[in-house]
Formats: C-alpha cells, structure tokens, sequence
C-alpha cells in the first residue's frame, strides 16, 4: 500500500512542477516543486514580494493555478502583470484563525503555488503572551502549512530580527525555524547589493530592474 | 479537513470548555452542510453537554461565521481603488515622487526628526483631502489622530485659506466657474480630530475604524509616541503594533482610504536613521518617505520604501503651508 501512494505522490508532484524563469533560484533551493516550504525572509523593502510575484508569473505563464493569501493589499501595478486571471486566486487575511480558514480551504484547491505574503504580523500578533495560546496557533499554521504543501510549492515572506554581534536572524522566534524546508534569507551588503543567503552562506545575487528580478550567482568576496 | 477548535477566534475560557468536554472538533457540535454558500451552521444536542450562556453561544456563531467567510477568494477588479484620485501635497515635486499623490488603499509612513516637517505636511495633506476631487483632492472627510500634540487649529486654518484663495485662482485663470460652494468653515468641519495620550485609546480609534469608516484619509501623528517611551513589557507591544498593523491592512482592504502615519527616527549602532518601533513594524508600510531639514527654510523628502526609492525632492514651508521650492 505505502509504495503506491509514494510513486502516486512523485507523479502528482512532477505534473505540478512548472518551469521558472530563475534557474540560479531553482539549483538554489535544490528545486521548486511541490512538497516544499520556501520562506524568504529580509527586511522590509528589499525584495522579497517582487520575488513571489515573478515566480507566480512563472506559474501562471506555464498555466497552472496560483493561489495567494495576503494581508497587505497588492499593488495594482502588480497584479495588472499577472495573467490569465482565471488561473489566479487572491485571499486577504488580516489574523491567524483567517489565515487558517483559508489555508483549509485552499487545500481544497488544486494549485500548484501558494504565496503567503507577510506571515509575520499575523503570528506576531498572539506570540508572545501569557497563556501560551500563541504556540498552539503557530503549530497550527504549521499543519495546516505541510498540508497544502502536500500538493502544491508554498512560498511565504517573514521579517528578521537582529541577534546580536551585526548578525541576523529569521524573526517569528525559535519555533518557527523548523517549519520552512528551505530558508533563503536576502540582505544588503556594505555596496548595497542584495545578496541571498543559505545556511548562513553568502551565494546567490538578486537584482531587481523594470523588467524583473533576477538571480545570479555572485561573488562571494564582499 | 476537520477543524480543530482551538483554531476558532474564541476566548481561551471557552476553547477550554470545549476541550475539557471531549469536543474538540468542530464537526462534533455542529449539523449543517458546509458546502452550502449560506452556511447554515445548526448546533446538534453535543452542545447541551456545556452550559454555554447566551453570550457565548452568540460569540461561537460569531466566531464560525467568521470562520467560513474566510474562505472566500476576492474579485481583483477593484474599480473605487482605479477610479478613486491620489491626493496632492501642494508641491509639485513631492507629488511627482509620490507618483501624483498618496493613492488610495495604502499605507505611507513619514518619518524625521523632531522639526523636519511632518507634522505640517499632515495638516496640508489633511486640508488637501477635503479639496474637490477635480482640485487634486478626496472630496472627503479626513481623520486627524493626535498622539503628539502637535495639531494648531489656528494653521489649519491658516492653510486651508491659503489653499481656497489658491483654487480662486486657478479657477479664474481658466475661466471656470468660480469655487463659490466652498469656504474655510467647510472646510474645517470636515477635518476631524481625536487625542490619544495612551496606547489602548489608539487600539480602540483604530478598532471602531474597522467597524465603520466614513473618511477619505486617516493621518496618525505620531505613531510612535505612545509606544516608544516607557513601555513596561516589550512582548506586549510587539503583540500590540502587530494587532494594529492587521487592522490598518483591513481598513485598506474594506475602503480605499488612504493612511498617513509619521513616525519618530533613532540612530542605530552603525549612526544611520532609522525609523522607530523596530524590525517588524517597518513592514507594515506600503511606503515611506524621509523627512529632513536641509537650510533655513529647505526640507527634503527622501523616498526610502517604494517605487522610486532612493529619490528625493525638496520642498519648503510657508505661511500658506507645504509648497514648492522657489528657484532662484
């Protein structure tokens, strides 16, 4: 029985996978492709949204559905670039028992991408308190994350916090290190350039132009 | 997928209630087709087992409702946000930064020093908000949060004179209809103003905003003031400023209101300005522009979040308020 659903699972997730347009990305994270949690984290304006938009580009651009579930409003600039739109599906949450309404329901959903955009503000909002309530929904979320990434490629956006000594860290605190399969964490280097890191290794580069963003593989020097 | 109770936005006594009982999912208590779009949600006998009072069983349709309504994909085509004009600030460059103006629906952030401008930039922003729609205005009431003080009713009106005498003109020299319709008095009684001297009165403006917003813009003069000194438990207050980051996004979301909000600057280890409230707040806004004063009686405004980033204008402030610079 188990090795059925296995080669039943490896079939679904190769008929799910679609060609980006960043190879650098992909060899980067070991591969976009359903069953993973990718978690982008950096400080605020330094791309990280313009990222998720240019993979969900990708996404639709090859046909498939892409879900997003927000809790800032997106640009209309932004969302005038992405088509078809029948292929698309924008939800806005604005707590944590939102954001698990909807990840249920877009469980539901066939995509083959969903972006959680600003998951930060909505978990920040119950860490942190007495009554421990706050680890209980983070470990919800976390469920209800491995569910959909079941199925389709999750991307989600995170802040960062510093740690002491200059050095950063992913905010969200120690109990949500463990959920992402792979963190890409994006800084600003002392030339300010966007340098994309990985276990704590300087490798990748992005830039962002008018006509999009790109990776690639940058020197290591700085 | 069976839905947990702990998942529902229910106080913890009552998730407990639950729990202790044995009902821990939702599909125990509950008869009702859920693929239905009415949602009919009925209780089956399993609640008997609980006393639930009639305010809590009230908080727990709330709470399913809520609930099911998240589930929900929204419509992109918003036509009030396309058709609904930027505001102007009365200086070219600014507005030429901005992308013509504070657009509707979205969050900007002004920060400086104490007297680099921004509490005069709210108040023409303010008064430019109530301006016609053909003017560069709203059209619309505005909302003045006060947490610093700063508000002078006096320059407000000083400005928004300043502003009609402006639409006079501009009225007369491309032989329109002159502006009769509107006068100062008007124009004062559509800005109103609210004092929060403690955070939980702040919480409280913006949580009555979720619920019912009959105004074209908010402005929140400072922000910061009521979080940055003597805050006893930091934990508190990142919970606190995340909460009203979610209820700003929703109000943006509901309406295309637009909102203001100045906030104070601190010098990090390395001696660069950076905004106050940390890490996590800085992401609640969709832009931010630094306020600086450069002379006597020069001020720049940097973009330091947003398209443009990085540009700057400059700008100066008069007796009739926020204009242009004069080159010389």
């Amino acid at each position: 029985m188990y090795p059925s659903k296995v080669s039943w699972l490896l079939r679904q997730n190769k008929a799910l996978c679609f060609p980006t347009s960043l190879p650098v990305l992909e060899e980067l994270c070991g591969g976009i492709h359903p069953g993973k949690i990718i978690e982008f984290c950096g400080p605020s304006a330094i791309g990280k949204s313009q990222l998720c938009f240019h993979l969900m580009r990708d996404c639709l651009t090859a046909g498939k559905k892409c879900v997003i579930v927000s809790s800032t409003r997106l640009l209309v600039s932004e969302t005038q670039k992405l088509t078809p739109k029948e292929n698309l599906s924008v939800f806005y949450v604005h707590s944590v028992f939102e954001l698990l309404a909807t990840l249920q329901a877009v469980d539901a959903l066939q995509t083959s991408m969903v972006v959680i955009e600003g998951i930060q503000p909505l978990l920040q909002a119950v860490l942190g308190s007495a009554n421990y309530r706050g680890q209980a929904l983070l470990n919800d979320v976390k469920c209800c994350m491995g569910a959909v990434a079941v199925k389709s490629v999750v991307l989600c956006t995170n802040g960062i916090v510093s740690i002491g000594d200059g050095k950063h860290g992913p905010a969200l605190g120690r109990a949500w290190e463990i959920v992402p399969s792979v963190r890409i964490m994006i800084l600003s280097n002392s030339v300010g350039k966007r340098v994309m890191w990985r276990n704590r290794e300087r490798v990748a580069e992005l830039s962002i132009g008018d006509d999009g963003v790109r990776v690639s593989w940058g020197d290591t020097n700085h | 997928m069976s839905i947990p109770v702990t998942s529902l936005p229910l106080p913890h006594s009552i998730v407990k209630e639950f729990t202790s009982k044995g009902l821990n999912f939702v599909s125990n208590f509950i008869t009702g087709d859920r693929n239905n779009t009415n949602y009919e949600v009925e209780f089956s006998s399993e609640i008997e087992k609980l006393n639930l009072t009639k305010y809590q069983k009230d908080l727990l349709m709330d709470a399913l409702m809520q609930f099911f309504s998240s589930t929900h994909s929204v419509d992109l085509g918003d036509e009030l946000l396309i058709s609904t004009p930027p505001i102007i600030t009365f200086c070219s460059q600014i507005d030429r930064l901005l992308g013509g103006g504070i657009s509707p629906g979205e969050i900007i952030e002004l920060v400086g020093e104490p007297g680099s401008g921004c509490t005069q930039l709210c108040m023409q922003i303010a008064v430019d908000c109530t301006l016609p729609q053909q003017f560069g205005g709203r059209g619309d009431k505005v909302l003045l949060v006060d947490c610093d003080g700063g508000i002078c009713v006096k320059r407000l009106t000083q400005i928004s004179q300043a502003a009609l005498s402006h639409l006079q003109f501009l009225s007369e020299s491309s032989k329109e209809p002159p502006v009769t319709n509107l006068s100062t008095g008007q124009i004062m009684s559509n800005i109103h103003t609210t004092r929060c001297t403690d955070f939980t009165q702040l919480s409280s403006v913006i949580y009555n905003l979720n619920v019912k917003c009959e105004y074209g813009a908010i402005i929140i003069d400072s922000i910061a003031t009521n979080f940055r000194y003597d805050f006893g438990d930091m934990r508190q207050r990142t919970n606190v400023l995340a909460q009203i980051s979610n209820e700003l996004h929703a109000l943006c979301i509901k309406s295309p209101v637009s909102v203001i909000l100045v906030n104070q600057v601190r010098m990090d280890g390395k001696g660069d300005i950076q905004p106050c409230l940390g890490e996590s707040w800085s992401h609640t806004a969709d832009r931010r522009l630094l306020l600086r004063r450069c002379q006597e009686d020069t001020y720049s405004a940097t973009m330091m979040k947003g398209a443009k980033s990085g540009e700057s204008a400059n700008f100066r402030i008069s007796s009739s308020g926020i204009r242009d610079c004069v080159h010389s």
